[in-house]
């Protein structure tokens, strides 16, 4: 078994300072624009930075891995093939995509660009992963967190190329790339625009000691007084039916896998990927040195789980699909 | 856009900044007015770099309020420049609020602690447009900004002694704050075991309605079924 690759978020060029300071093997960033799926405002990298960022990462011997993952929009492609043109010409360690036009675009305009299958593409069997190896040359796929581990294992036996999983942050019950639930009350889609509840369409309000959470002006959750708050995201809203009120898909929680690494190596997963290119570097800082650690025990045989709950939405952690014992 | 909020009683822990809070609020607001300016001033000279993710705010007012202090502070995003100045009863509106306690405030914006974070333990609340300070958290957490060192460096030649003194006030607040924290809990302690055993109590006459509750609904259901019974 091979020691996990840590592949680290960076929203900005200090947050990739800092994860790469931390142990990070691999950082994965976006450009400024819709081309990635963290189009937050504030958030990511102008060309310059991803210049000086690929220097300082490089100088410390870790890799740079730039999004470019949501899906071009019909009749306005160049920010897509600008951001991939881009990417071959600063030379960055890999590009990671899943629109099948940009696919096509990258392989035959830059042959030597290391291309990864991003999560939204939503591959999950090993048809469709083959499929993409085939077609587009893509060297690691990452898999949606909707497989068991023994279906990740099944998987690897089956195909040629890296797996890279979800390890931390946060806990997407949808099925990657297809959710439509986002656009569906504020008209902005994670796939297309890089956005799930946009920050434009989200309201807090205070209301003595609760808390209550709206989106584009519907309802989201109310929390009571010191109760750990969560996203107002709609997958997990506290919603009332029959006068009975509870979470409908799932309640706010974080993914954390530093329990089952040795399992997750044993099914054949090359590397592990930190969710959070929206947080701060804060929380880059502690999960990167925590999963440094982690990943270092679990690369001698030793189980070390180490919770982060501080960091955590609704302060609470699972292992999701992984561990999945519904089906 | 959000009025002014008048500043809540202090329903914070007991701690030192509280007490300095009581003992600092009829301070004269003018010094602290340019040390805020100058600060702006340092990070933005800086770190240009901010400025650029900062120019989508032009015109937005943000209101920081620590819940521990007796002063607000106003942010006014201008054209390439940030105002920074104690809040006075005369200023409009600001676009966002953002409330918690002042060293909380002060590791966010350092990068210390992860706005969420804070925001998830509901140690901080938000309230405004949510896009503009998602831009605001972002710009400066895109750069190194050491706040306690911009703060020391507008001392000029005092810098020295400025930073001897803060290590001093920094040891004396943590045994403060331990101090402080023990009285507080002996304090309440008493009340708080009373709570506890309300909730405990609470809890079973919350169990007895749902086992009440349960018996009825078979009761009903018994009595539906005989009634079906008798009338065929």
């Amino acid at each position: 078994m091979t020691k996990l690759e840590l592949v680290c978020p960076a929203g900005t060029p200090a947050a990739l300072r800092v994860a790469v300071d931390a142990g990070a093997d691999a950082v994965y960033m976006g450009f400024r624009d819709e081309t990635n799926a963290r189009n937050f405002p504030g958030l990511n990298f102008s060309v310059d930075e991803l210049a000086e960022a690929l220097d300082y990462a490089h100088a410390a011997g870790a890799k740079v891995l730039l999004a470019v993952n949501t899906y071009a929009t019909a009749g306005h492609s160049e920010p897509w093939t600008r951001a991939v043109d881009n990417a071959a010409r600063l030379k960055v360690d890999a590009i990671i995509m899943a629109d099948i036009g940009l696919l096509e675009y990258a392989r035959s305009s830059h042959p030597g660009l290391r291309l990864h299958l991003s999560v939204q593409a939503s591959a999950s069997n090993t048809v469709a992963i083959n499929h993409y190896v085939k077609e587009f040359g893509i060297r690691r796929v990452v898999l949606p967190r909707v497989l068991t581990v023994p279906e990740i294992r099944a998987i690897n036996s089956r195909i040629d190329i890296k797996t890279e999983v979800f390890a931390f942050g946060g806990m997407c019950p949808m099925a990657e790339g297809r959710c439509s639930l986002s656009s569906y009350i504020t008209g902005k889609s994670p796939n297309m625009n890089g956005v799930c509840s946009p920050a434009s369409h989200v309201t807090y309000i205070q209301q003595g000691q609760n808390l209550k959470t709206n989106l584009a002006g519907f309802t989201i959750n109310k929390f009571g007084p010191n109760e750990q708050a969560g996203y107002p995201t709609l997958c997990k809203g506290r919603f009332t039916a029959n006068d009975e009120t509870g979470y409908l898909f799932e309640e706010p929680t974080s993914l954390n896998v530093t329990g089952i690494l040795l399992e997750l190596m044993e099914a054949g997963v090359s590397a592990l990927k930190i969710e959070g290119r929206q947080r701060s570097k804060a929380y880059v800082r502690e999960v990167v040195q925590n999963f440094r650690v982690a990943i270092d025990a679990a690369a001698r045989g030793e189980r070390m789980v180490i919770e982060m709950d501080n960091l955590s939405e609704g302060g609470q952690h699972t292992t999701g699909a992984y561990s999945r014992k519904w089906m | 856009m959000f009025p002014n909020p008048e500043k809540p009683p202090a329903n914070e822990k007991f701690s030192p900044l509280l007490l300095a809070g009581i003992i600092t609020r009829s301070l004269p607001v003018a010094p602290l007015n340019r040390l805020l300016r100058h600060m702006a001033r340092k990070i933005q000279n800086n770190h240009p770099a901010i400025m650029a993710r900062l120019r989508p705010l032009t015109g937005r007012q943000f209101l920081i309020c620590p819940t521990d202090l007796p002063h607000d502070i106003r942010l006014i995003i201008g054209e390439g420049h940030v105002d920074c100045m104690i809040e006075d009863e005369f200023m409009g509106p600001a676009d966002v609020v953002i409330r918690g306690p002042f060293m909380s405030l002060m590791d966010m914006m350092d990068g210390r602690v992860d706005g969420d974070a804070l925001f998830f333990s509901r140690r901080l609340s938000v309230e405004g447009d949510m896009e503009a300070l998602l831009t605001l958290r972002n710009a400066l957490d895109s750069e190194d900004i050491d706040l306690r060192a911009e703060i020391l460096s507008s001392f000029g030649p005092l810098r020295r002694p400025a930073t001897a003194l803060l290590k001093i006030g920094q040891h004396l607040f943590q045994s403060l704050s331990r101090d402080m924290s023990s009285l507080s809990q002996a304090m309440t302690k008493p009340l708080a075991d009373r709570c506890d055993g309300l909730e405990q109590e609470n809890q079973g006459l919350r169990d007895s309605v749902v086992r009440l509750d349960r018996m009825l609904t078979k009761t009903q259901n018994r009595l539906q079924s005989l009634t079906r019974k008798k009338t065929i």
